[in-house]
């Protein structure tokens, strides 16, 4: 950890993405607080795996900027962020489908460990991470023949294992039970006690209200409101461009 | 539109077991499925939903067990001959064709049903209008939930009699999932029976005529959708969407 530590995580300044004609991000700026728990919703499509992309190296904006605990690191490669404390996860899980979930988390060990710890250590090491996402039983088996809900866990894990300072997930409990998803909220709030920072995107509300202190919703690339999740999901803009009626009579109810 | 009691199932499933790597998945499911019918099919993660629609769809053979699709058996066909028959599965995720653009995806899934393809089209634009504007893209750079409705669109190009989805919602916005909900009673009224299977199932539950809870490959409970909507086993596993 740096000796002085910043006010501000992250900070996003008037970022701008076109892809071809098409424009995915007008001017988006939002900064996180260290500690901080902030939630990104919107319709599919809106530009929100896109801005986790620029903020994690992965594409670079048309304009804006990028600062990550006090350095622009606008055009840094994802390697170099994820060794400066910034990890991600992936919509559709990004492992090593011949690697056993064990020696997933062990990459994750190893890429901010130099000299890489020795191998019963970072067995040790990828094996706690491991059980924090609860899956001890599959630390031995081939990734890629775990169901996507555990794969996306695997990366989760692997993600802890680097020792994040910002962790972005994106749509992390598509598939997951309730309890899994309740399991997770906790096992999250506890890494944030400890001083991580979080991002994530979701459309399954029971995550993101269980754990964000913010919402920003985002539509054709703008961020359009924003606010604590209680307030936010009576807000009409959000319930007209994402929410709809959430729990409200079905027109086909009855038939 | 309302299923007739007595009228012969579309789908009907005998003691059916499949294993997958060797591993018992399913074992002795019995259930059918009545023309026009929402059915419903619940289950946490692991417990072989996928499975159960792969066997169905032709793409796993049963150890055990007889299928029969509109009074024939089917269980040792192959998947392109199921679709021709009408029995079409949808996976879950995003499974596109993602170097061919949106509008020659739904071309693929209606490769079976070529003549139907402007009725096809007519039906996807309807749920899911965000894929007119977006036709000549590459799948693969649409966003995600892009990517699945173009999944779930491509399956009702092939004019489905049985339509059968694998977790349809993950990963759509709460909004699209109310809007993809809404079109069931068209999809019915067209001729289609739904047979589908996940956790994001509040709103189906309240739709289905028959639902049942899959559990470590074996039905556990079974019933109308409303009714099992209230049972407190059934609150544990759905999710609220």
């Amino acid at each position: 950890m740096d000796a002085i530590s910043p006010q501000v995580c992250l900070e996003v300044r008037q970022i701008k993405k076109t892809f071809g004609d098409r424009t995915v991000l007008r001017d988006v700026s939002f900064a996180l607080a260290p500690g901080e728990i902030l939630g990104l919703i919107g319709p599919n499509g809106a530009g929100k795996t896109t801005l986790f992309n620029i903020i994690s190296g992965w594409q670079q904006p048309d304009s804006g900027r990028v600062v990550f605990w006090g350095r622009e690191t606008t055009a840094w490669p994802p390697a170099r962020l994820s060794r400066a404390g910034l990890a991600r996860t992936f919509q559709a899980p990004q492992i090593f489908p011949e690697m056993t979930a064990r020696e997933n988390v062990i990459m994750g060990a190893w890429l901010t460990g130099t000299p890489h710890p020795p191998l019963p250590q970072a067995q040790e090491e990828a094996d706690h991470w491991l059980s924090l996402v609860g899956l001890t039983d599959k630390r031995l088996t081939r990734s890629g023949d775990l169901p996507l809900p555990q794969q996306r866990l695997v990366e989760l894990a692997r993600a802890l294992a680097t020792r994040p300072r910002l962790l972005l997930l994106d749509e992390i409990a598509a598939g997951f039970s309730l309890s899994a998803i309740q399991r997770l909220a906790a096992g999250l709030a506890k890494l944030r006690d400890q001083g991580l920072t979080l991002l994530l995107t979701d459309h399954l509300f029971n995550l993101i209200e269980a754990l964000a202190d913010r919402l920003l919703a985002l539509d054709h690339g703008e961020i359009f409101a924003q606010g604590p999740p209680a307030s936010l999901i009576h807000d009409p803009e959000v319930v007209s461009a994402y929410l709809g009626t959430r729990y409200g009579p079905d027109p086909n109810g009855g038939t | 539109m309302q299923a007739d009691a007595a009228s012969p199932p579309l789908l009907d499933v005998q003691h059916l077991s499949v294993s997958r790597h060797g591993k018992q998945v399913l074992t002795d499911l019995s259930f059918s499925c009545l023309p026009h019918q929402i059915v419903a099919l619940v289950g946490i993660e692991d417990a072989g939903k996928t499975t159960l629609l792969k066997a169905l769809g032709g793409l796993l053979r049963p150890v055990q067990g007889r299928i029969t699709l509109a009074g024939e058996r089917v269980e040792a066909l192959p998947a392109w001959e199921m679709v021709r028959r009408g029995a079409v599965y949808v996976p879950e995720g995003m499974r596109v064709f993602p170097g061919m653009t949106v509008l020659e995806n739904l071309e693929v899934g209606a490769y079976l049903v070529r003549r139907q393809f402007p009725a096809g089209l007519d039906l996807v634009y309807q749920i899911f209008p965000e894929l007119k504007e977006r036709l000549a893209s590459p799948a693969g750079i649409l966003s995600g939930g892009q990517q699945r409705m173009v999944t779930l669109a491509r399956g009702l190009m092939s004019a489905p009699r049985l339509l059968m989805l694998d977790e349809p919602f993950m990963g759509l916005s709460p909004k699209l999932v109310q809007r993809f909900c809404n079109s069931f009673r068209d999809l019915r009224q067209a001729g289609v029976t739904l047979l589908i299977s996940g956790q994001l199932m509040q709103r189906v539950l309240n739709v289905a005529q028959k639902a049942f809870i899959l559990e470590k490959g074996r039905i556990t409970l079974s019933g109308t959708g409303p009714h099992l909507l209230k049972d407190p086993h059934m609150q544990e596993i759905i999710l609220p969407v």
